[in-house]
């Protein structure tokens, strides 16, 4: 997670307070501010109905206030960065619009997409409500060429840091990386950084230690195997509902270093609930761990 | 265009490696019959070595012509026991060949009759006469212009027209093709490559002195690395070390084909692979290969220092290895020795990525513009100025860049990025180049 420097700090509250009229959040008067994206279940099933008060977060050993956990209802930046190198020609890629409308088919007013596609080349635009033209996007694409996923990953990562909202950025791929600029370990870095979610898709097996695999756990998100292209759509629009189950917690960090690697540990008081969250952040202009 | 232009601008697939068998073989890979020997020299087989030596001799070098396709046309098994003949040819010339005809013509056959003139190692040297490669000099150029005629073979004719393999042998190297990161097929190194370095090691008094084997193994390498052929080019490069171990442009390919190697489209792929058993991939760690590189690009330039390409790749190598001052060293004097364009861009682009991770945020930044502003619609600066500015914590400069880039056209022929052919295509111009002087080299040989 960053810590957000003033300038984007007031952006981020105002947001949070225009979205959440209908709760009585607490906002910490502090300058900075943490946020963490969580995902409580209890044997598979969301939990809901927690407040600021359920959740203890632990960051690098010392025990944070958490000032507001926010559900459900705050507008969503839904990033989608689809793989269209020369492998998902023909039917694949009808699957993967199939699979991009159906993902924005599950979007709610205020929310806004992006749409990035990749092969070696990548291709993307600004968060927008205007979903039509996201869709026009998916329907122009053609697959050709090679895979750059490391590259898209970290454009969407960036699309998703272009509005304080809350973001989520869904990727699949059906292969690996051969031809991005970026390296694996730079984008690692950058994503340590950010806020925004990562989910990816990928169609067979993904080695451990691949880059999405990677990506997605210390983001918080989950990496999705599927069989085939033909469920990439159900999974995608499975992401979406999970992570609008999902609480967004933020602390203002005390009594630990503004530098470094901060891991967390993120509990819920008083129940045996499984937390999803990501890992830790990265904080200044330390290298990655 | 030459016909070759066309195949070079051509990346279809990438060799990821070559196999070998592994030291115990299983018996079920061995070859279900030995190769043929010498004394299988049928008069068939003799007929066939007149047949190539007319091939030979009737190619124009970098033509697709009809001795090209005659020479495509021949089978491995004849092709080995051309090469034996060949061999034995040469030995006889080294010693006295007018002795060997004589005895070829006196020596009788096991049952004590006159040998029959057509056949055996006898019948080779006669028909060899016959031919006019009784003079040493034309014999050398016949094995010259063979090594260029089956380079030829190699890169003017589809790979569907080489002959499946009727025999291996047990150290017989395989293809493994990689497309995207992914096995597309798995199939036999051409046999052509193997018969003209054979050829070469032939040349008298001594290959390792001849300018003709040594640019027809500068200009083979160039296109195959070219080609992304990295296997076979880790073939070629082993004999071409052997013979030529200071040739800089040699030790620079050697360098070229392990960064290829140590990059991700290749240690990526290989996890991925679906390998015979037995078999063992040509592949190692990306740390071993780019300790390869780093040593063959540091023996090139000291056999000759101002050899940008060198200099340039030696840098990013180092870079990779985490010798960041040395890196910026290099590529700052690659960069102001540069001697075109891609050059240019990507010294800019390597010693951006050095100054960033040396800290020196202003310099990379101005490394990353600079290599925008010779390709103004390659994404590669674009994500570097980006990621440099989000790394130093400034987002808005992150951002802004990412907008540049998402600015660019989607179309691919309006998104020429150098990056995307470093490894393999980059070269192609300079394989064209090696190749032409190859041609020309062996056209200023006497005749023979």
């Amino acid at each position: 997670m960053t810590r957000f420097a003033p300038r984007a700090l007031i952006v981020l509250l105002s947001a949070l307070s225009f979205a959440a009229r209908a709760q009585t959040p607490t906002f910490s008067s502090r300058v900075e501010q943490v946020r963490v994206d969580v995902l409580v279940t209890d044997k598979g099933k969301p939990v809901r109905g927690l407040r600021t008060e359920d959740f203890e977060i632990v960051d690098n050993g010392v025990v944070q206030h958490v000032d507001l956990a926010s559900f459900e209802e705050i507008p969503l930046n839904v990033i989608v960065a689809l793989d269209m190198s020369e492998s998902v020609a023909g039917e694949r890629l009808d699957h993967l619009r199939s699979a991009g409308h159906a993902l924005l088919d599950g979007l709610k007013k205020d929310d806004q997409a992006a749409a990035i596609t990749f092969s070696h080349i990548v291709v993307g635009s600004s968060l927008t409500k205007e979903l039509d033209r996201v869709r026009a996007t998916l329907d122009a694409v053609q697959s050709s060429g090679r895979t750059s996923i490391i590259d898209a990953c970290y454009a969407g990562i960036m699309v998703a840091e272009s509005d304080a909202g809350r973001a989520l950025l869904i990727v699949f791929s059906d292969g690996i990386d051969v031809s991005s600029w970026l390296s694996q370990d730079a984008v690692l870095d950058i994503a340590r950084r950010s806020d925004a979610v990562v989910y990816g898709v990928s169609v067979g097996k993904t080695p451990r230690g691949a880059f999405l695999r990677e990506l997605s756990a210390l983001t918080g998100g989950t990496l999705f195997e599927v069989e085939s292209t033909k469920n990439v759509g159900s999974t995608f629009v499975g992401i979406l509902e999970e992570f609008r189950q999902r609480y967004l917690i933020s602390y203002a960090p005390k009594g630990v270093s503004r530098e470094g690697w901060h891991k967390l540990d993120v509990r819920v008081k008083g129940r045996g609930a499984t937390v999803k969250a990501r890992p830790g952040y990265l904080a200044g202009n330390t290298p990655s761990p | 265009m030459s016909p070759r232009s066309a195949a070079l601008s051509i990346v279809v697939a990438l060799v990821v490696g070559v196999m070998t068998s592994a030291a115990r073989v299983s018996p079920g890979l061995q070859s279900p019959r030995n190769p043929p020997q010498a004394e299988d020299l049928s008069a068939k087989v003799i007929a066939r070595f007149e047949e190539w030596v007319a091939a030979v001799r009737g190619h124009e070098p970098g033509e697709i012509d009809a001795p090209l396709w005659a020479a495509a046309g021949f089978s491995r098994a004849e092709l080995f026991q051309i090469g034996s003949g060949m061999s034995r040819l040469v030995k006889a010339a080294d010693r006295d060949f007018g002795e060997a005809t004589r005895r070829c013509a006196a020596s009788p056959n096991r049952a004590g009759r006159p040998p029959a003139p057509q056949t055996g190692a006898c019948g080779f040297i006669v028909k060899a006469v016959a031919l006019g490669l009784a003079e040493r000099h034309a014999l050398d150029r016949v094995i010259k212009r063979g090594a260029v005629l089956h380079a030829d073979v190699v890169m003017l004719t589809p790979d569907g027209s080489f002959e499946a393999p009727g025999f291996e042998l047990p150290d017989e190297p395989t293809r493994v093709w990689v497309d995207d990161g992914r096995q597309h097929h798995v199939d036999a190194s051409p046999v052509h490559w193997g018969f003209a370095r054979r050829l070469l090691d032939l040349v008298r008094p001594d290959p390792g002195r001849d300018e003709v084997a040594r640019f027809w193994y500068q200009a083979t390498v160039a296109y195959v690395q070219s080609q992304a052929r990295f296997g076979e080019a880790t073939l070629q490069l082993v004999d071409a070390r052997r013979l030529f171990p200071k040739d800089a442009t040699i030790l620079f390919y050697s360098g070229v084909v392990n960064e290829a190697l140590a990059g991700p489209g290749v240690q990526n792929a290989v996890p991925l692979l679906s390998l015979p058993a037995g078999r063992r991939l040509d592949v190692e760690s990306a740390p071993v290969h780019l300790s390869r590189a780093e040593a063959f690009f540091r023996r090139a330039l000291e056999n000759e220092p101002d050899h940008v390409a060198a200099r340039l790749h030696h840098g990013r190598v180092l870079g990779l290895l985490g010798r960041h001052q040395e890196a910026a060293r290099a590529l700052q004097d690659a960069r102001d020795a540069a001697t075109d364009q891609n050059q240019e861009y990507y010294a800019s682009l390597f010693l951006g990525r050095e100054e960033e991770a040396l800290g020196h945020r202003d310099l990379a930044r101005a490394s990353f513009e600079r290599a925008a502003a010779l390709y103004p619609r390659a994404q590669s600066p674009l994500l570097g100025l980006s990621h440099l500015a989000r790394r130093f914590g400034d987002r808005s400069g992150a951002l802004e860049a990412i907008r540049r880039l998402m600015q660019l056209p989607s179309d691919e022929q309006a998104r020429l990025d150098p990056w995307w052919m470093y490894h393999a295509t980059s070269h192609a111009s300079q394989a064209e180049t090696l190749l032409a002087r190859l041609y020309r080299s062996v056209a200023a040989e006497p005749p023979g």
